[in-house]
């Protein structure tokens, strides 16, 4: 059974709600919401859950060709009690950056689960290509890039401050919610390192089939990268 | 962040004659964390010009010269340099010289109408920009039922209806004052053939006066309040009224019309329903034509008619304000464009619509090629090279759902092999893409185009032509805004 408003203004209801994903006039069986949606609710919060439990498939990273890195997060247990933990390479990641990675490109890549594994398995291939096309149209050039596993947006500063880079932009997947758990945002800061703040990143955000578009994320990002290189600053100082 | 744009709309009408600036303003409307978006989030109007008689050499044309003196004139009075103007449009509205000069009118209004500027008319786009400048489309924001606009002129009624902002459906009448051309002494000049024929048709309709014949006043507002009755009740989509009037319809006539919750009435009959009416032949001769009594029929009626009507909030000049502040749009922010390619003028419309993605990589390839290669070949035999300038043609894109980069490279390869094999590599490649989509196709065309085929590159989006209209592109104001005039129907199609 499914109740809803007395008709009034029903049209105009419907209009609004066309403009939101939120769970508006589903209706009710008795006290609680009827059947179909209490079961989509709580699908979509498992399957947040799930997102933050999951790892990247492998798959996903060979495409790309990308090697692994870790943070200091040990666990994911570690990982969620501690976000500082996700803010620093181990020993042995930064060796092997130091190893394997171009030193000082112009744009460092990288990209790393956070919050969502999904986000990566179902965005990189969409966003990756797409901004490389746009690095190559805004005359950028790449340096090596990589996956950093257990990684906090924070991993940029220790990443900036081993590889130097111009411009650095983190794919990362996004904390789940209950829209979509495959959510990815791509942070970007202008010479990343220690002592960086929020105020000197810029994000783009949401970025799903449901959301900011993949593809086009991915074209626009190479614009905003171009505009910190062409104006050496990032985030609030930058004049989009 | 804003940003401004100057623009002006023009309206050379049966009667009259009006023009406007405008200021619109360019809003950042997107947070920070989204792709970039702009809307126009504030329309000022910055000069009103009087209303002028229409300059007409005989009654068959347009006086070219004249039109262009009154602008050089009002300009000048208003201090506007040609040069400022960013956007807008020309409209010859209604029966106007049957529109046969209005090229050569757009030609000479190029350098008025600045450097980006549509020529354009037909009588749903009439009907549209008259509902926008009314107020009419406003009001059905605010209202759960459609709201009609009429836009009365000296030629036509050109009908909107507007559900919760959107146009719903559109019709023209050959209603209006300057249909029956009257002297002081009630003489009648001219009667337009197709009241003619609506009069002869129906034993219900008064007969209409004949021409060279002396017409009482009562006989002249029978006729009137007929032409109110039946206009109001065809505008309310009643079956019979619309069966009966077929002969008053300009092109098809409709079988369907929604019922609205309001009628709005706009253009000079609109206006002068407010003013007294006219007591006698003489009075209502004070234009030379029945305009003043059709109004007059028109304010008698609507306080008893079914549907509430009243007098549009902008009734004279809501054709005008509509072509000055409402022709414009903003293409998505994230777009492709090569320098020094814009702007470009009164492009066509070939509509590719990209069929449902298949699983398979292969064999959706094929599909996204056969189906560019269809359009190209359409636009080619629509548009050639021959008469066609450069573009003959833009591509407006459509895709179903969602576009992965997979399908996005497919997309991008099915175009160049197209555009190629119809000897199409010379020529500035316009595409408009339904989907937000235009950047990152831009760039993979770019990595995968030829020099200097790769120079002529624009990828717009989050437009939807119709195969058949033609748009302007204007030059970007800033590397992420360009604006486009969509023009559904060019010289009445």
């Amino acid at each position: 059974m499914k109740e809803t408003g007395d008709g009034q203004g029903t049209d105009r209801f419907r209009a609004w709600m066309s403009h939101t994903p939120a769970r508006l006039d589903v209706g009710r069986a008795g006290t609680r919401p009827p059947t179909k949606d209490m079961l989509r609710f709580r699908l979509d919060h498992a399957a947040a859950v799930d997102a933050v439990y999951g790892e990247v498939k492998p798959e996903t990273l060979d495409e790309f060709g990308l090697f692994s890195a870790d943070t200091q997060y040990r666990d994911k247990e570690h990982y969620l009690k501690y976000p500082g933990s996700g803010r620093l390479l181990t020993e042995e990641s930064a060796r092997m950056l130091a190893d394997r990675c171009v030193s000082a490109p112009q744009v460092q890549i990288v990209v790393s689960d956070g919050l969502s594994g999904r986000a990566i398995d179902d965005n990189l291939a969409d966003v990756l290509p797409a901004l490389r096309d746009a690095l190559a149209v805004n005359g950028l050039a790449e340096g090596t890039a990589f996956f950093v596993r257990g990684g906090r947006v924070g991993v940029m500063d220790d990443i900036g401050r081993l590889l130097k880079p111009e411009a650095l932009v983190l794919l990362i997947g996004e904390r789940p919610g209950l829209v979509t758990a495959a959510s990815m945002s791509a942070y970007m800061c202008y010479r990343p390192g220690p002592g960086r703040r929020d105020s000197d990143r810029m994000v783009i955000s949401n970025i799903h089939p449901g959301g900011t578009p993949p593809v086009e994320a991915g074209a626009h990002i190479g614009t905003l990268l171009r505009k910190m290189i062409e104006q050496q600053a990032s985030g609030v100082k930058l004049d989009v | 962040m804003e940003h401004w744009l100057t623009s002006v709309g023009i309206d050379i009408g049966t009667s009259t004659t009006k023009w406007i600036l405008s200021r619109l303003k360019l809003t950042l409307v997107s947070d920070g964390s989204a792709l970039p978006r702009y809307e126009i989030a504030d329309r000022i109007l910055a000069h009103v010009s009087p209303i002028y008689p229409t300059p007409l050499s005989g009654d068959e044309a347009i006086d070219v010269p004249a039109v262009v003196a009154l602008l050089d004139e009002g300009y000048a009075g208003a201090g506007i340099v040609a040069e400022q103007v960013q956007t807008g449009a020309v409209l010859i509205t209604g029966e106007t010289a049957t529109k046969r000069n209005a090229e050569q009118l757009a030609h000479g209004l190029a350098r008025h109408a600045g450097p980006f500027v549509a020529a354009a008319a037909g009588a749903d786009l009439e009907a549209l920009l008259a509902g926008k400048g009314s107020g009419a489309q406003r009001r059905s924001l605010e209202t759960d039922g459609i709201v009609a606009n009429v836009d009365i002129g000296g030629g036509t009624a050109n009908a909107v209806y507007f559900r919760r902002g959107q146009p719903v459906a559109t019709a023209t009448f050959h209603v209006g004052g300057r249909l029956v051309r009257l002297e002081r002494s009630g003489r009648v000049r001219y009667a337009a053939p197709a009241l003619k024929e609506w009069s002869a048709g129906s034993g219900d309709v008064p007969p209409l006066p004949p021409e060279g014949s002396e017409a009482s006043f009562d006989a002249l507002q029978r006729v009137c309040r007929a032409m109110s009755d039946t206009l109001l009740r065809c505008v309310c989509g009643e079956a019979a009224a619309l069966a009966g009037s077929k002969a008053l319809f300009v092109g098809q006539p409709a079988a369907h019309l929604p019922c609205p919750a309001e009628i709005w009435i706009s253009g000079g009959v609109g206006a002068l329903m407010e003013g007294p009416p006219p007591a006698s032949a003489a009075e209502t001769a004070r234009f030379g034509d029945i305009g003043p009594l059709l109004a007059a029929g028109l304010a008698e009626l609507a306080g008893t008619f079914a549907v509430p009507v009243r007098a549009a909030e902008q009734s004279a000049r809501a054709t005008v304000i509509g072509a000055g502040t409402q022709t414009a749009a903003l293409s998505g922010a994230t777009l492709y464009c090569s320098p020094g390619v814009l702007p470009l003028r009164n492009v066509p419309v070939v509509v590719c619509e990209w069929p449902p993605e298949a699983a398979d990589a292969g064999t959706d390839a094929g599909l996204l090629a056969h189906a560019a290669a269809e359009a190209v070949a359409r636009g080619c035999a629509l548009y050639g090279r021959e008469q066609g300038g450069d573009p003959p043609f833009a591509l407006g894109l459509r895709a179903p759902g969602y576009v992965s980069y997979r399908r996005l490279s497919s997309i991008a390869d099915a175009l160049i092999a197209a555009y190629a094999s119809a000897k199409l590599q010379e020529s500035i490649l316009l595409l408009v893409c339904s989907n937000d989509m235009a950047k990152s196709l831009g760039n993979r065309l770019f990595g995968k185009l030829g020099e200097p085929w790769r120079r002529k590159l624009v990828c717009l989006d989050q437009l939807v032509p119709q195969e058949g209209d033609y748009l302007d592109v204007g030059e970007p104001l800033r590397e992420d805004v360009v604006p486009v005039i969509v023009k559904s129907l060019l010289f009445g199609g």
